[in-house]
């Protein structure tokens, strides 16, 4: 459990000290299967590179629809675990179907009542979209 | 409502009252829902008049309740706000605040209840810190549930909501099936979840109050705990998945069946297991008995001209008709009163013949019983969504009634 602790100290220590909070919208990537409809949905609707910041531990494409900071795996780990410990904030957009811990977007898609675009579209990017 | 947060919703209203009367030309309250209207009727019971109910539901700005406007939150931009007060009673406080914030909005905001301890958009040292003793909470909790139940799969049914249980336990053993759980132990909050989850034949259950079920809710995501399910269409807000309903449609049952427990869609939802003699029959006439159900705890509810013209016309065709309550409600003019627990209340509408409710929870706990039953909806759209309340709710096999809103001056939902 210490380790869990740690890990969000060195999460809000991160976002604090890199004034994350400037911009309106913070995407974390968590894998990289699904950064293509991401990046391609972004793009579609011309996001602001001064309003949205994507966070990755993976190389992404570089846009003029999103500023990009690269981070740690243990940073990103530490930052869903500190979203995990409450809503710290409502700006932070998980790109994910089952993170945090126990999500059940996966279901959607396990039983076919949902597209991955779907889920991209309309849960996971709904707010930053048009 | 219930009763806890009313008292909670009282108490904080009480203690502003001085200020209210005195300090604050223009009162707003943010976000329109039953608990709206409740929160209005007691600030006129002060003399305290609301200017305006924010909303950011299009389908409800233009409507009104008691003659006070739903508008579009940015109406703040159009007062003095160096005396004005935005009133919120609803669990996404923190979202409100920060879009007041953005319109640009300087007045006092006052929080009415606590509704969710989930969110709070701050990393201050003093926040988090408050958060971090929180989940250490809730890890105390869970250590202790696992101390009693250390192989149980946990199935977490985190609302004070009857409706919400019914359908959670309801396809419960369709997911036990699929997942190959024998072990499994049932977590709900106090008092008529709690019934709900005993209807369903369960024995391992654990009851929570409020907070305690929040905190263990945080600590089961916290700490990546595995043998469990949150047992919930909205909760918690890492989720996400009513977020689906904005564009496209799943019905409320089927928020259980797929998103929740990840069934097919030949997935069964079982009936409760126990059944309970009605005991108290002579008070009913079998077969010539209507009971209505007219209180509601998100949905709106309807006029009580409307409940007393259904009483008139069932009493004209002979049948007793009675009102089925708790706590401080108060029955149908005209009826009589019934204080039906939950583990009677099948066997009851069964041996009275016909029951007739407004959209509830306690609609769905009936969901299966045999006698002749009608919903009312009241006509309107579902929370932020564009779907019509009865097709979120729809209860297939009911006869419905769609409450059309005559007078534009009377919200909805």
């Amino acid at each position: 459990m210490d380790a869990l602790f740690n890990s969000i100290i060195s999460a809000r220590t991160f976002w604090l000290n890199n004034n994350i909070e400037q911009y309106e919208h913070i995407m974390l990537i968590t894998r990289t299967d699904i950064v293509k409809s991401i990046m391609l949905l972004l793009s579609e609707n011309e996001c602001d590179k001064e309003l949205l910041l994507v966070l990755s531990e993976f190389e992404i494409p570089m846009s003029p629809y999103y500023s990009i900071l690269y981070i740690s795996k243990e940073i990103a780990e530490g930052l869903i675990t500190l979203y995990s410990m409450y809503e710290f904030t409502n700006r932070l957009v998980i790109a994910s179907f089952d993170l945090p811990h126990g999500r059940k977007l996966q279901n959607l898609l396990d039983c076919r009542v949902a597209t991955q675009e779907e889920l991209i579209r309309d849960v996971i990017l709904e707010g930053l979209l048009e | 409502l219930n009763s806890a947060y009313k008292s909670e919703i009282k108490a904080n209203i009480n203690s502003l009252i001085d200020r209210l009367k005195s300090n604050f030309k223009t009162v707003f309250i943010f976000g329109h829902c039953k608990m709206t209207e409740e929160i209005i009727n007691y600030l006129f019971t002060y003399k305290i008049n609301v200017l305006a109910i924010l909303d950011n539901n299009n389908s409800k700005q233009g409507l009104a309740y008691e003659g006070i406007p739903i508008k579009h939150p940015s109406a703040v931009k159009d007062v003095d706000n160096s005396c004005s007060i935005v009133l919120i009673a609803n669990r996404f406080y923190s979202q409100m605040v920060e879009q007041l914030r953005r319109l640009g909005y300087k007045g006092e905001i006052g929080k009415l209840i606590d509704y969710n301890s989930f969110a709070e958009y701050s990393l201050s040292e003093n926040v988090f810190n408050k958060m971090t003793e929180r989940v250490k909470r809730g890890m105390v909790k869970l250590n202790d549930i696992r101390c009693r139940y250390p192989i149980e799969h946990l199935v977490i049914c985190p609302n004070n909501a009857l409706g919400d249980v019914y359908w959670a336990m309801s396809f419960l053993p369709a997911y036990r099936k699929k997942r190959g759980i024998a072990n499994y132990a049932v977590v709900t909050v106090n008092g008529g979840c709690l019934e709900v989850v005993e209807m369903f034949g369960v024995t391992s259950i654990i009851s929570l109050n409020r907070s305690e079920m929040d905190e263990l809710v945080q600590a089961l995501i916290f700490t990546h705990e595995d043998n469990h399910i949150l047992a919930h269409h909205d909760i918690p807000y890492t989720d996400n998945i009513i977020k689906y309903l904005n564009a496209h449609f799943l019905s409320f049952i089927d928020y259980y069946r797929y998103a929740v427990y990840g069934l097919s869609a030949d997935a069964r939802a079982v009936p409760p297991a126990l059944s309970y003699e009605f005991s108290d029959n002579e008070r009913l006439v079998k077969g010539k008995t209507v009971i209505l159900s007219p209180y509601a705890k998100s949905v709106v509810e309807l006029p009580e001209s409307f409940w007393e013209s259904l009483v008139e016309k069932y009493k004209k065709e002979g049948y007793l008709v009675c009102t089925n309550i708790a706590g401080d409600e108060l029955p149908v003019k005209g009826t009589e009163e019934l204080r039906l627990s939950l583990s009677q209340i099948i066997a009851a509408v069964e041996y009275a013949g016909t029951f007739i409710g407004i959209r509830n929870g306690l609609c769905d706990v009936l969901y299966t019983a045999k006698c002749h039953k009608i919903v009312v909806f009241p006509d309107c759209v579902y929370s932020t969504t564009p779907h019509k309340v009865e097709e979120f709710f729809d209860l297939p096999g009911w006869e419905k009634i769609i409450y059309k809103i005559k007078d534009e001056n009377e919200g909805c939902l």
